[in-house]
């Protein structure tokens, strides 16, 4: 290899032949254009072909007749997988429950994120140690956390039954996941549980931006604690905060593994969101079909989101591109 | 309400008092924050090791009596010796392996050009990147299963890693362009002053230097990959199965009363988590660092 940088480490070469040196001499000559497209290409490839491919081959079988336990492999049946999940009282059943969950989700996850963010954007003593143990629940896998959250409020076993009965709270042992919107609660709980990590540190990171002298401007004007809140703090990461919320939208949209192993869908039905929905019609009712169109639907309403937060970050941007704002952060 | 510039002593008195009453007020609820902080975050996790290492009496009834001299590791012992969960393990661990090696190189390949070179097609590269990520990962589950099915690849480690690799490679070519463009550009440039080569200056420069990025993308794909549950249960049924889904077999689906040896599930539990905490302690700061770029510590 040709170039002094790095160590001399390497043993005595072999006598350049001349083969060699045209061939690097060939490489050498490629244009930053071709040579980064070189390297680029087996990421291009892999992503094509497993992400692009699957993709549009989903988007198709969606448009298909395609059921495992009748065996029927028919052609395109166009737009009838959709039709038939719009007829489904179960489908909009769903969607309500999607709704509600994201609902109770990213309130929770958006106070509960913020008053985090603000309370580690101080200096304390044991600062760091709460950094780290903060960040702990962003590795658990979800399938545990489902199952740990579930340990808690568990009808034979919970740490809360436990506790509610000790306290003399309560007289025997509550059955929490029986009930439809308490496991919803515990669900979204569960699920804000394993994001708080991420979204307080989005958070922090966007409080820290905030220039000093701007709060000590407040403060000379006599500003207290809320009204420092709400003119400074708050308008400074409105842009950042409406981004968290968008995504956790999303991860409410995509919460799968959880919901598995802490309710299975249930009770009943009560936290079979349309995600759970889409397994359940794929893998164990066996219309390939409609799950794909599914998913499809899921997909659309993600990208919906996705979209309003580009178009929102653009405006917000363009807006303080033209009052003259931008200069000063 | 003060005029400012007109303060007599007592008024400069009371807004001490009342500064101070309110830095007290203002203590105090960050205090309860980042208890209730700790609290919130510590508790699912104690509460499993608290199962996995006291017999299920102790725990099931109230009043709860958690004894230390009950502590035991055994029902640790008895998952590791299970044939199913014991596979399971080493299936995680091959696939997760796998996974992150494939994505650190094929991403780092990637992440040079993106990070430092002109190159056509760049922004709609990085536009797929970010759209990847905005797909559910639900929409892939069909069109997998029949690829694999169409293949014979149902119930192997091969497709798993393909899977994972796939769905991890473009957030983690993402980070590592990140971690490239942190690379100060003076000494690249020096390297090529000297003669270095572009691949030269990628692995005699970019790599040492964005090493600790490096090594903090490939946890986060390690993690990523590890933590996996869907695909699993998707396209593995007994001999691939990672540790995820056997976990999850352990439990069984919804609710059910009568779940068998719970200790030995928490075990389960715990033994599929404590492997990526110990990751994540370890290269704790890295970590923070990486995914938040701009973050303070």
């Amino acid at each position: 290899m040709k170039g002094r940088a790095g160590p001399a480490t390497t043993p005595a070469k072999r006598p350049p032949s001349a083969r060699r040196d045209r061939a690097l001499a060939r490489w050498g000559r490629l244009s930053e254009g071709r040579f980064g497209g070189l390297l680029v290409t087996p990421a291009t490839a892999l992503m094509v072909v497993f992400l692009g491919l699957p993709l549009l081959y989903g988007i198709s079988v969606s448009f298909q007749l395609y059921d495992l336990r009748t065996a029927t492999r028919g052609g395109w049946n166009g737009l009838d997988n959709y039709r038939a999940l719009l007829d489904d009282a179960i489908f909009w059943q769903s969607a309500g429950i999607t709704l509600r969950f994201c609902a109770i989700f990213v309130t929770f996850a958006a106070v509960t994120s913020l008053l985090f963010a603000l309370a580690l954007n101080r200096r304390f003593r044991g600062a760091g140690v709460v950094r780290v143990v903060m960040l702990l629940p962003w590795a658990v896998a979800p399938i545990v956390a489902g199952l740990m959250w579930r340990s808690l409020f568990h009808g034979s076993y919970g740490l809360a039954n436990a506790l509610l009965v000790q306290a003399g709270i309560a007289d025997e042992y509550i059955q929490f996941f029986a009930d439809a919107d308490i496991a919803l609660l515990i669900a979204a709980l569960g699920t804000s549980w394993m994001w708080l990590p991420f979204f307080s540190l989005v958070l922090l990171a966007a409080l820290q931006a905030i220039p000093d002298h701007l709060y000590r401007a407040a403060r000379m004007d006599g500003a207290n604690a809320w009204t420092r809140f709400t003119d400074v703090t708050f308008p400074g990461i409105r842009g950042v905060f409406i981004v968290t919320l968008l995504i956790m939208v999303i991860v409410g949209l995509e919460t799968f593994d959880l919901l598995y192993s802490m309710t299975g869908g249930g009770p009943g039905f009560a936290t079979s969101v349309l995600n759970y929905l889409t397994y359940v019609e794929g893998f164990e009712r066996l219309n390939l079909g409609r799950s794909a169109a599914l998913g499809v639907i899921i997909t659309i309403l993600v990208v919906l989101v996705g979209g309003s937060m580009i178009l929102l970050l653009r405006l917000q941007a363009s807006r303080q591109t033209r009052s003259g704002l931008r200069n000063i952060r | 309400m003060r005029v400012a510039g007109v303060a007599t002593a007592r008024s400069a008195e009371s807004g001490r008092r009342r500064r101070k009453a309110a830095r007290l007020l203002g203590s105090a609820s960050h205090a309860l924050i980042i208890g209730f902080l700790l609290v919130w975050t510590l508790l699912p996790l104690v509460w499993l090791a608290i199962m996995s290492t006291q017999p299920e009496r102790n725990y099931t009834t109230a009043p709860l009596t958690i004894r230390f001299d009950e502590f035991s590791l055994r029902w640790f012992e008895i998952m590791l010796n299970k044939a199913e969960f014991a596979a399971a393990g080493i299936n995680s661990i091959v696939i997760s392996t796998a996974t992150m090696l494939l994505c650190v190189s094929i991403g780092a390949l990637a992440a040079y050009p993106l990070a430092r070179l002109k190159m056509p097609g760049k922004g709609a590269f990085l536009a797929i990147i970010i759209a990847s990520r905005m797909v559910p990962s639900m929409i892939f589950v069909v069109p997998m299963f029949l690829l694999a099915r169409t293949l014979g690849l149902l119930d192997s480690q091969l497709i798993l890693i393909v899977v994972y690799t796939a769905l991890l490679l473009p957030f983690a070519t993402w980070l590592l362009k990140n971690y490239f463009q942190q690379v100060p550009m003076d000494i690249e440039r020096a390297a090529r002053m000297d003669g270095c080569s572009r691949s030269g200056v990628l692995a005699r420069v970019i790599v040492p230097l964005a090493f600790p990025g490096i090594v903090a993308t490939a946890v986060y794909v390690f993690i990523g990959a590890w933590n996996s549950f869907l695909f699993g249960l998707i396209l593995t049924t007994r001999e691939a199965t990672p540790i995820t889904l056997v976990l999850s077999r352990q439990v069984g689906q919804g609710y059910q009363p009568d779940d068998p040896t719970l200790s030995q599930l928490a075990a389960a539990g715990m033994l599929t988590v404590i492997p990526v905490l110990l990751l994540m302690l370890f290269l704790n700061k890295h970590i923070v660092r990486g995914l938040i770029p701009g973050s303070k510590g």
